[in-house]
């Protein structure tokens, strides 16, 4: 029994090391690798058509910022349309719509919708059928898109082998709390260094489902969108590179978002992102794994990153094996089979790598005293850590006795904008 | 010697204390935060290259440095400017040097061995002297060198056509793309309909004619008087042969040569070349933005002679 657990718990300790590695893989290739921008010089060329869509579910207080945006943007007018989804809103969303439509009835054309499957990838994929051009492009309605992000974001589909594009988030209520303080930390490390490392490394930059877009024939040779999966944008990015698609990030594009301003709703938001992304890994792994389009470098990374949301299952399940070989009587056996230095790894490194990536991505920001916060980011690690163990056991009873996924959408607190 | 208990409470003590250290900046950033701005995007932010020129003209000078220029200008041999905007034409002389960025409303001349180490732009047309060298590029129309004649492209229309996924060990991915494994040769005089994505190199031959676009991992070399349609992607070098045609934009990794004769985009298309670094030969002409991130050049085969 000591000895199955000891092997266990090696497993494991081998697994949180190699996450560890690759943050400061990431980290290191973001401070003294070379930086990949192809397309971002792409400023001027015979643009394609675009329609970009928004997604909306009770978004009367921000949808309007998104569509004046989108309105000035330096994209030719007749090669963008403009689709706000509206997906059952019980609030003033489709009066907001609408008196936006009546100032650009030729460039706004709305789609509502009334019936069907709740949630985002159901609506965008009913939306489809009003897309007109090669790409679609989406905004959640609480983005505010800057005047050039469109063609940015269009350019590196003059690539024959990109099949979707991911711009920059970045929070724009920062200043809020202390919540979205340390969220701004966070979304800091992901794309100012995972998702360019990811870039320039030529590995799996990820589809966020917002501030980007999709090939049109990419998505159909794929499948579309899949309306039974609560992240489409893994799940997009996942199906577009089995078949031999590209995902490429933009980090010069960026857009403001708004993050979470309270815990339960942050929590909600992980644990979504969490069974959604389990969901992927279900799904797809094997088949991933075995997808003849895919180099070795994008299998490595694109399997670690569908096994990320796995690994607080991981870390627990290893402190849970420590304790229990160390009330076996196997302290010897522990002293044997796994070195100091690995359980010391274990419990430092691999949880501190990501810290790690935070500090160098604020710091290639150019910002400096907000990395004082990043002691307090440990609670967000451990909140984080327990809302994604208790969605991955819901997913898992949900499983057992056949109960649907639910939609949970992120609430807004930006007032409304006037029209 | 020291009682057990003491040194386990001094040794948690310790610990606990210096666990602290990084807490108390924290906990001075929080409760008076110095660093909560969000990321600055700016709603403008439009990448245009004329932003600086037209950012002038709205304010005016506001640094010794900048200029505006009501009319034509030509400046002397071994000028050096930061900032120039000219509401005419400009023609600078041999030697000079832009530091910043220089936009003439009408046709802007670069003398020979010119350097523009940022932007350089015209409303009209540019024309560049050879081992004039360069970063980033934009006018309706690029003028490298002198002018030579035109060589009539090959008639699409006319020609034997193939479809791209008809190609030996081609595997179509959707109606329009296709994925080819090793290195591609596009047959000479040959018209291939559909784009592709090579993982070896990609040679379209002489007089062929891409009707779609084209990647390829391992370069491109487009033969003379071949015409894409589209674009061309590479991670490494991209070859643009005697008086061949690319419509879409050029994008490399890597370097790009362009040959005489070359021409890419159209007066009615503008595009965007872009690259590490960029060569072009006298007589090829640009229209739209060529960006070259380290340096572009011009040269002459006169000038090595």
């Amino acid at each position: 029994m000591t000895h199955v657990l000891a092997a266990a718990l090696a497993l494991l300790v081998a697994m949180m090391i190699a996450y560890a590695l690759r943050h400061l893989l990431f980290t290191l290739n973001r401070l003294f690798g070379r930086q990949r921008h192809p397309y971002l010089d792409i400023d001027v060329a015979d643009w394609p058509r675009v329609t970009v869509f928004i997604p909306a579910h009770d978004e009367e207080k921000v949808i309007g910022g998104c569509l004046e945006a989108l309105l000035a943007a330096d994209y030719p007018a007749q090669l963008m349309k403009i689709v706000p989804v509206d997906d059952r809103s019980t609030d003033g969303t489709r009066e907001v719509i609408e008196a936006w439509r009546r100032g650009a009835p030729e460039r706004i054309s709305p789609f509502y919708r009334d019936a069907g499957m709740p949630g985002k990838s159901a609506a965008l994929k009913d939306a489809l059928q009003h897309a007109e051009g090669e790409i679609v492009m989406v905004f959640d309605a609480d983005y505010v898109p800057s005047r050039g992000l469109v063609k940015q974001l269009a350019a590196p589909f003059f690539d024959p082998e990109v099949g979707a594009v991911m711009g920059r988030v970045v929070p724009g209520n920062v200043s809020r709390n202390l919540l979205t303080r340390m969220l701004d930390l966070e979304r800091s490390a992901g794309y100012q260094v995972d998702q360019q490392a990811r870039m320039n490394l030529a590995l799996v930059p990820q589809f966020g489902g917002t501030v980007g877009g999709v090939r049109r024939a990419a998505m159909d040779a794929v499948g579309g969108w899949d309306e039974s999966m609560l992240t489409e944008d893994t799940d997009m990015t996942f199906r577009l590179l089995m078949n031999g698609w590209k995902t490429v990030y933009t980090n010069r594009s960026e857009c403001h978002e708004e993050v979470p301003e309270e815990w339960p709703v942050r929590v909600r938001q992980v644990k979504r992102w969490a069974r959604g992304h389990n969901q992927v890994l279900a799904r797809y792994w094997l088949r991933f794994a075995a997808s003849r389009w895919v180099t070795l470098r994008e299998r490595v990374d694109g399997l670690m990153l569908m096994f990320i949301f796995a690994m607080p299952i991981c870390l627990l399940s290893g402190w849970i094996v420590a304790i229990a070989l160390y009330f076996l009587g196997a302290a010897d056996l522990l002293l044997a089979y796994i070195p100091l230095l690995a359980l010391m790894t274990y419990s430092t490194l691999g949880n501190f790598a990501a810290f790690f990536e935070m500090v160098v991505a604020v710091l290639l920001d150019g910002n400096r005293n907000r990395v004082r916060l990043l002691p307090l980011n440990l609670l967000g690690f451990f909140v984080s850590l327990f809302a994604i163990c208790q969605a991955v056991l819901g997913a898992l009873v949900d499983r057992v006795i056949g109960r649907g996924l639910v939609w949970d959408k992120t609430l807004r607190y930006r007032a409304a904008s006037p029209r | 010697m020291m009682p057990a208990p003491l040194a386990l409470m001094l040794l948690v003590a310790g610990a606990l204390a210096m666990l602290a250290v990084p807490f108390l900046p924290m906990w001075a950033e929080w409760r008076h935060p110095t660093d909560h701005a969000p990321l600055p995007v700016r709603a403008d932010d439009s990448n245009a290259i004329d932003f600086f020129a037209n950012r002038l003209r709205a304010r005016g000078p506001t640094r010794a440095n900048e200029q505006i220029v009501r009319g034509d200008l030509d400046t002397d041999d071994d000028a050096r400017f930061a900032a120039l905007l000219v509401e005419g034409d400009a023609s600078l002389g041999a030697r000079n040097e832009i530091v910043e960025w220089v936009h003439a409303d009408g046709t802007l001349r670069m003398g020979s061995a010119t350097t523009a180490l940022r932007r350089a732009s015209a409303g009209r047309e540019m024309q560049l002297a050879p081992e004039c060298t360069f970063e980033r590029l934009n006018a309706p129309r690029i003028l490298f060198g002198r002018e030579i004649a035109a060589v009539e492209t090959p008639v699409a229309d006319t020609m034997p056509s193939l479809e791209i996924a008809s190609l030996p060990g081609a595997v179509p991915r959707s109606a329009d793309m296709t994925r080819i494994a090793g290195d591609v040769i596009l047959a000479p005089g040959t018209r291939y309909r559909g784009s592709l994505v090579v993982t070896g190199s990609l040679a379209v031959g002489e007089g062929a004619v891409l009707s779609g676009s084209a990647k390829s991992y391992r370069g491109i070399v487009v033969g003379a008087r071949a015409v894409v349609e589209g674009a061309l992607v590479s991670r490494r070098n991209i070859h643009l042969l005697g008086h061949c045609r690319v419509h879409g934009p050029v994008v490399s990794e890597a370097d790009i040569v362009i040959a005489a004769g070359a021409v890419v985009g159209s007066i009615e298309r503008p595009t965007s070349v872009t690259g590490e670094n960029i060569l072009v030969e006298e007589g090829s002409i640009a229209h739209g933005s060529v960006w070259a991130h380290d340096v572009g050049v011009v040269w002459s085969p006169r000038e090595i002679a």
